[in-house]
């Protein structure tokens, strides 16, 4: 039997003497949708840095396709060897990069096939194509967010992690992300963990659905 | 009192900062205003020796920008941004080569190493400098937003160090700008370097000789090719800064520090490497010069560096008071007029901005020499003789030639604050300073204090116009110079030392006051 | 346009910067309002009491290393109960630095009433420009007519001797004249201060005098083709032989002295002795009283204390080793005494003062390069 993309076991982490996860447990298999709500504060952003290993556990342990990414506080698989792609709320864009360097740099980071000519068909299929050489400051809300799931599809990882990715955006605007969102899992075949505050965007996500309180996750 | 100081229109506050402005600097630069711009005498002198010397002087201080760059830069990314043992302390001690006076790093360096010629000079230029592209690549730095560190960080540490790199490389070439512009007006270090070495000369020692020969205004005529390379210089900084502005994004979360595992210790090393050159070696250099004697002598190390620095305090210690004196009424004129002038010029447009411009900036680029000329021709007056006497003189002129350099530090801090703030502060009937003081100066006030830090510690440093001056004629910088003339090299050295620790020891109190408050803008 | 096109984008709109929240920030209001509050306060007083200082007795510019002028300054205060305001220059202007000061406030309002210079061109220079005043010395009576103005506009005392400084340490020729400085196996040795400023510029215009100026231009020249090294300043030249880059240099007594106090292997040559040579020049330190000087009582009181020959003596015994010009002076050991120890250049030093200011331009732009 194959091993899951994303099994967590007894995920402990806490900030001084208040605790965020406890005894968290999670599993999840290549290509599954699975979205977390909960109340601000409650610990659904710190779950996800620890998934990408930008933020190391109090105990517990992670694995990734069977290969142990973290075992109690230590971090045994690096972010950048995850093959997970994070969208954050503000996005993160590089302020100093052109919408064409975004994909071309991350695609020529990761050593995937013609970073160019690749990078040039994603953002053309997100509607960016006329805009290559413009920098994130002078891109508009929407045009920035494609931006953002073009550098995760020129990177074609099998987790995706979204941090609030649609949370300041209007009805019509989260449903176009939506869409795009369905086109890069189209195209790359990832599983995506979706936190969110708001039960509509989980709904819209589809797949399985929990809630995050006092530190662990139940089935909605 | 306060009710009627913090009037409703910035009006009356601009004009008090340009009244200040008048009498600190527009008024002692009038005499040499006209010299200034004698194209015709200006033509006499220039010839080819005089073009070589100008391109010496540039091409040195590129090579001083290039070193400053390569030195500090690097330094400041490891120091701010990646997680090693030490990290903290390198990242106190950044600023601290700054105060070094450039001579006495190129008399440690030529202790050390016997290096002279233009070189040399480039080097100690560098290194005296390097703290500029560090100071403002890790403020830059400390803007970065944390999604887009983290978003590198995905791909690889590589990716998020070149990320650093990319973010921080134009505030890495303002301080390189910088540090041309300092080193293209000095004419100390390459003189020393001439000294101990095969005789060179820069532009600056053609100023200082015209100065000398004919009078000050031959002096400012010839400072013109400088003066206009300065603005030139400036012009492309500003431009850089405003392309940085749209780079910096942070949303309050600021992107956390990278642990590269097995890589910190290549990267404390390095750390340690270059903090030894920057600081560590000339400060060592000099701690043994002020022991140091002939082979003949017969006293220890020990009996003639202790004997350097009972002379250093007790013969030099009145003029170290006179000069902490006027250098700190200049940094406190400096606290009020640094955000008024900064202030003006965010809300200034078009040619009323690029005068104004012009007019803060004028009293750096000019020689100092003539700018103390300047004021005894305009200040020595029968009815102003107690003021001439005074060290509110000094205080002034310290405060006008050095506000440019606290006026460009606040213009950069405050034009990151959102005008909405002001604007919501004014539709609440908020006065003026209320305005300018708590919500466009309140999250930067940490600059504030270095913008003032920054001009006492130039002023320490002034020399030229400052013997010109009564009250400031027997300073700690006269001394200085003086001694190292005289060959009195125990001396130099000690009293080099105990200025550089007078001015070490507020930075290093503030710096690891700032890193108590990391929230701070 | 270009300027201004540069400037009009050099600052930032405030609203294309990003938002930046404001946290507990009262201070900086605060610090500026206390800064009012206490500005009458404080500053007001501060700024009366700095600007009504005590007017001093006595206002002295010195030329002389403070080092060396401000302990018989403070002797003369000691003594005479009178204050005195001194003024001294930074030793890289070579009291060009006081004397244009002295120019430029002798326009509105002149303040300097004895100049003590410690060289002889420049204060011929302000007599020339009509700025001194006589007073012949009671104290002076024992330094040769020729450190004297007949009229007592300035009068000549501790003096500096241009000599060569050898390394004892090796077996290599010393010059023994200045010529010699034209013959490769002496120059590729030795050096000398760039005649730019100070004793060394005073030097070139004295020889220029004696030999015509093209001649002393070409001289120059040829020692430089020589391969004499041409250094910033006499200190330096010194420093680089006790240091062991050079045999020997051509430099002051002053310099002299304090590498032979320092411990180095080093001895002094005078240049020019014997018959038919033109002897050693002796540059003296002068003293002029100003005509503008509203204290001129106090003056001559000072002029008649440090032309004594008690301070001949002090300055003889210090670490420069004036050379002493009063008739019986006490020398000390490793002086040497004029006219006995070694023969004296004669110089017409109006002559040297006029054209000091033209040949310094000359030589700028010989050696400025």
């Amino acid at each position: 039997m194959s091993s899951p993309l994303l099994n967590v076991q007894s995920l402990q982490k806490s900030f001084g003497a208040q605790k965020i996860l406890v005894d968290l447990n999670l599993q999840l298999e290549a290509g599954q949708r699975i979205s977390i709500q909960g109340p601000s504060g409650c610990g659904k952003s710190t779950l996800l840095r620890i998934l990408a290993g930008l933020e190391s556990p109090d105990d517990g342990t992670i694995s990734l396709s069977g290969k142990a990414a973290n075992h109690k506080q230590y971090i045994l698989l690096q972010p950048w060897q995850r093959s997970t792609q994070m969208v954050f709320q503000d996005l993160g864009l590089w302020p100093t990069r052109s919408v064409l360097q975004h994909v071309i740099d991350v695609r020529k980071a990761s050593n995937l096939t013609d970073p160019k000519g690749e990078g040039e068909k994603i953002l053309n299929q997100l509607g960016l194509g006329h805009l290559l050489k413009r920098r994130p400051g002078k891109l508009s809300g929407g045009e920035a967010r494609r931006l953002a799931f073009a550098r995760v599809m020129a990177l074609e990882p099998k987790l995706i992690l979204l941090d609030e990715a649609f949370s300041s955006l209007d009805p019509d605007n989260r449903e176009q992300g939506f869409e795009m969102l369905e086109q890069v899992l189209a195209s790359t075949g990832a599983a995506v963990i979706l936190v969110t505050h708001d039960p509509a965007e989980a709904e819209r996500l589809g797949g399985t659905a929990y809630r995050m309180m006092e530190g662990q996750l139940s089935c909605v | 009192m306060i009710t009627w100081l913090n009037t409703r229109s910035p009006r009356p506050w601009w004009a008090l900062a340009l009244l200040a402005s008048l009498i600190a600097a527009w008024i002692p630069l009038a005499p040499i205003l006209a010299p200034l711009v004698r194209i015709d005498r200006l033509a006499q002198m220039l010839d080819s020796r005089t073009a070589m010397l100008l391109w010496r002087s540039i091409w040195m201080s590129s090579g001083a920008g290039l070193v400053a760059i390569f030195l500090g830069w690097p330094y400041a990314i490891m120091a701010c941004r990646l997680r090693f043992p030490g990290a903290g302390l390198f990242k106190l001690l950044m600023p601290l080569p700054l105060l070094l006076p450039p001579l006495m790093v190129a008399q440690a360096w030529f202790g050390l190493t016997g290096m002279t010629g233009a070189w040399a000079s480039i080097f100690t230029f560098g290194v005296c400098y390097a703290p500029l592209p560090a100071l403002l690549a890790s403020r830059s730095l400390a803007y970065q937003s944390a999604a887009a560190h983290e978003s590198a960080l995905l791909i690889g540490p590589g990716f998020a160090i070149g990320e650093m790199l990319r973010i921080s490389f134009l505030p890495a070439m303002i301080g390189a700008c910088f540090a041309f512009l300092f080193a293209a007006s000095d004419f100390a270090v390459p003189d020393y370097f001439a000294t101990v070495g095969d005789l060179f000369h820069v532009y600056a020692a053609e100023i200082f000789g015209n100065s000398r020969n004919y009078d000050y205004a031959a002096g400012a005529t010839s400072s013109l090719p400088l003066v206009l390379l300065g603005f030139l210089v400036l012009l492309g900084t500003a431009n850089l800064q405003r392309r940085q502005m749209n780079f910096e994004t942070s949303h309050g979360r600021s992107a956390t520090g990278l642990n590269l595992r097995t890589g910190q210790f290549f990267s404390s090393g390095l750390c340690l490497a270059l903090i030894v050159v920057l600081l560590l070696a000339p400060l060592g250099r000099i701690i043994y010069e002020t022991g140091m004697q002939g082979p003949l002598s017969e006293r220890s190390w020990s009996e003639v560096s202790s004997a350097a620095f009972h002379d250093a305090v007790t013969r030099g210690r009145d003029d170290v008071l006179r000069t902490l004196s006027y250098s700190g009424l200049a940094g406190l004129m400096c606290l009020v007029l640094a955000p008024l002038w900064a202030h003006m010029l965010l809300k200034s447009r078009s040619i009323r901005r690029f005068a104004l411009m012009i007019g803060v900036t004028l009293p750096l680029l000019v020689p100092s020499v003539a700018l103390g000329f300047g004021s005894i021709l305009m200040f020595n007056q029968p009815w102003l003789e107690n003021f001439y006497n005074s060290i509110w003189l000094p205080a002034l002129l310290v405060a006008g030639r050095f506000l440019p350099i606290a006026v460009w530090i606040m213009v950069e801090r405050m034009g990151r604050i959102p005008e909405a703030q002001e604007d919501a502060a004014a539709l609440a009937g908020c006065g003026y300073l209320t305005r300018l003081f708590r919500y466009r100066l309140g999250p930067v006030r940490s600059a504030w204090w270095l913008a003032a830090g920054l001009v006492v510690a130039f002023g320490v440093r002034e020399l030229d116009f400052a013997i010109l001056l009564p009250a400031a004629n027997q300073s700690a910088a006269v001394r200085y110079y003086n001694a190292l003339h005289f060959s009195r090299d125990n001396f130099v050295a000690a009293y080099g030392l105990v200025l550089a620790i007078l001015l070490f020891l507020p930075v290093m109190l503030f710096a690891w006051w700032r890193n108590l408050r990391p929230s701070q803008a | 346009m270009a300027l201004y096109l540069g400037l009009k984008s050099a600052f930032p709109k405030g609203n294309e910067s990003e938002l930046s929240t404001p946290s507990g920030h009262g201070m900086g209001l605060a610090t500026f309002c206390m800064m009012f509050r206490l500005s009458p306060a404080l500053l007001l007083p501060l700024f009366l009491v700095a600007c009504s200082g005590e007017t001093p007795d006595l206002v002295v510019y010195c030329a002389l290393d403070q080092d060396l002028s401000e302990p018989l300054i403070k002797e003369f205060e000691t003594r005479t109960g009178l204050t005195v305001q001194t003024q001294f220059d930074v030793e890289r202007n070579k009291t060009v630095g006081l004397v244009n000061r002295i120019l430029a406030e002798a326009k509105n309002n002149p303040h300097c009433d004895v100049f003590w210079n410690n060289e002889i061109a420049h204060t011929l220079r302000l007599q020339q420009a009509g700025l001194t005043v006589p007073y012949l010395s009671p104290a002076a009576e024992g330094i040769p007519a020729a450190f004297r103005d007949a009229d007592g506009h300035w009068t000549g005392f501790a003096a500096r001797a241009r000599v060569i400084l050898y390394r004892t340490d090796a077996k290599l020729p010393v010059p023994t004249k200045l010529d010699d400085f034209l013959d490769p196996k002496f120059a590729q040795h030795g050096a000398m201060a760039a005649p730019l400023t100070g004793t060394t510029l005073t030097n070139a215009t004295v020889l220029a005098e004696l030999r015509g100026r093209q001649e002393v231009l070409d001289w120059f020249t040829a020692v430089k083709a020589a391969g004499l090294h041409f250094g910033s300043g006499n200190a330096d030249v010194m420093r680089r032989t006790t240091s062991g880059d050079f045999h020997w240099c051509f430099t002051d007594t002053d310099d002299a002295a304090k590498a032979i106090d320092a411990g180095h292997p080093v001895a002094v040559r005078y240049l020019e002795q014997g018959a038919g040579t033109t002897g050693v020049l002796l540059i003296p330190n002068t003293l002029c009283l100003l005509d503008s000087g509203k204290n001129q009582s106090a003056a001559k009181q000072f002029a008649d204390f440090i032309l004594s020959f008690e301070t001949e003596s002090r300055l003889a015994h210090s670490v420069s080793r004036q050379i002493p010009l009063h008739a019986g002076a006490l020398i000390p050991d490793g002086v040497g005494k004029p006219g006995t120890d070694f023969q004296l250049m004669e110089v017409d030093w109006t002559a040297v003062a006029a054209n000091i200011g033209d040949l310094a331009i000359v030589l700028q732009e010989a050696f400025v390069r």
